[in-house]
């Protein structure tokens, strides 16, 4: 929530177009049946995304809504490859130790194999959306630097 | 340039002046002119802790080194003033990762800019990664640039603002378990 938040924060104020993907891998029985996989998650989800988007205030920015199931490194990566994106903007979780090791994480994979930057967000960070200083910057030429 | 009277939110740009180091510095112009922050360019000399205190020739090795790096961050510094930008130079001696993190916890700090060598397999075991462990303890949000990235057009920076917007999309990246712990 908190890698939402931040990146509307950011979409706004760099004029950006915002997707926004969820991935996940299908459990248990649906694994073996991908159509209604594909169908079940698009209503469970459809709800849920109305209601963080309206909780984000980022209706304006966001234009496109993905759920994909599959392996959420490699959604993310074929996604950003295919839609051009300039960033993408994750969550992170930010465990370590034994917990690292063990789960591994997806933001981590992202990072080293992304053809863009990537804004990483931990859910613990301190005020995550507060990135500006408030007003617009005046343009460049006019401000003495 | 330090004129902070009053304590600004501040991105933080971690750089090492190799190639990827280099590379995060348009994207760190771009986002400060966005977001109206001011820049703070870090860069770390290498050493073991207390390194300068075990004899001259330490010293003096670490002397010729820091001279160096303030050439890079000075040079770096005119161009983020070029850009009109507000940027701070900061040079510590230490670990990489640990003095980041340091100057991280910081309140000011909006977020940190990174670039990462994208080592995977054999060379990410081998060498670890800076870019990593800030990632992982930082307080803030951090934003890691790979070197295969192709590079920002530098000298748009300050006029194509709407140039995200065209037809390349800000994408954004909802992890629903991170969610769910909020």
């Amino acid at each position: 929530m908190a890698a939402l938040r931040t990146a509307v924060e950011l979409a706004k104020r760099l004029n950006a177009r915002m997707l926004l993907v969820h991935a996940d891998e299908p459990s248990g029985s649906l694994r073996s049946d991908p159509l209604r996989i594909d169908e079940l998650s698009q209503k469970r989800y459809a709800h849920q995304f109305q209601k963080i988007i309206s909780a984000s205030r980022g209706d304006e920015v966001i234009t496109e809504k993905i759920v994909i199931t599959g392996n959420p490194v490699k959604v993310i990566l074929d996604q950003a490859k295919h839609q051009k994106s300039d960033l993408i903007v994750i969550g992170t979780q930010g465990r370590r130790g034994m917990k690292r090791l063990m789960l591994g994480s997806v933001a981590e994979a992202v990072v080293r194999r992304a053809s863009c930057p990537v804004f990483t967000v931990r859910t613990q960070v301190r005020d995550p959306f507060n990135l500006t200083n408030g007003t617009r910057r005046s343009p460049p030429g006019s401000s003495t630097g | 340039m330090r004129s902070a009277a009053h304590p600004k939110r501040t991105i933080l740009v971690a750089t090492d002046f190799s190639k990827p180091g280099k590379l995060v510095v348009p994207y760190a112009f771009k986002l400060a002119l966005a977001l109206n922050l001011r820049l703070t360019i870090l860069h770390v000399v290498k050493a073991p802790p207390e390194f300068e205190q075990w004899s001259p020739a330490a010293h003096r090795s670490l002397h010729s080194l820091k001279t160096k790096a303030l050439l890079e961050l000075g040079r770096l510094i005119r161009l983020a003033n070029e850009n009109g930008l507000m940027a701070d130079q900061k040079l510590l001696v230490g670990i990489p990762g640990d003095s980041i993190l340091k100057v991280a916890h910081r309140s000011h700090i909006a977020f940190i800019v990174m670039g990462t060598h994208g080592k995977t397999g054999w060379d990410r075991l081998r060498l670890g990664s800076v870019a990593e462990s800030t990632l992982r303890q930082a307080p803030c949000p951090v934003l890691t640039v790979r070197a295969s990235v192709p590079p920002y057009p530098r000298q748009s920076a300050p006029v194509e603002r709407s140039s995200l917007s065209g037809s390349n999309g800000l994408f954004c990246l909802f992890d629903g378990s991170a969610s769910d712990r909020r």
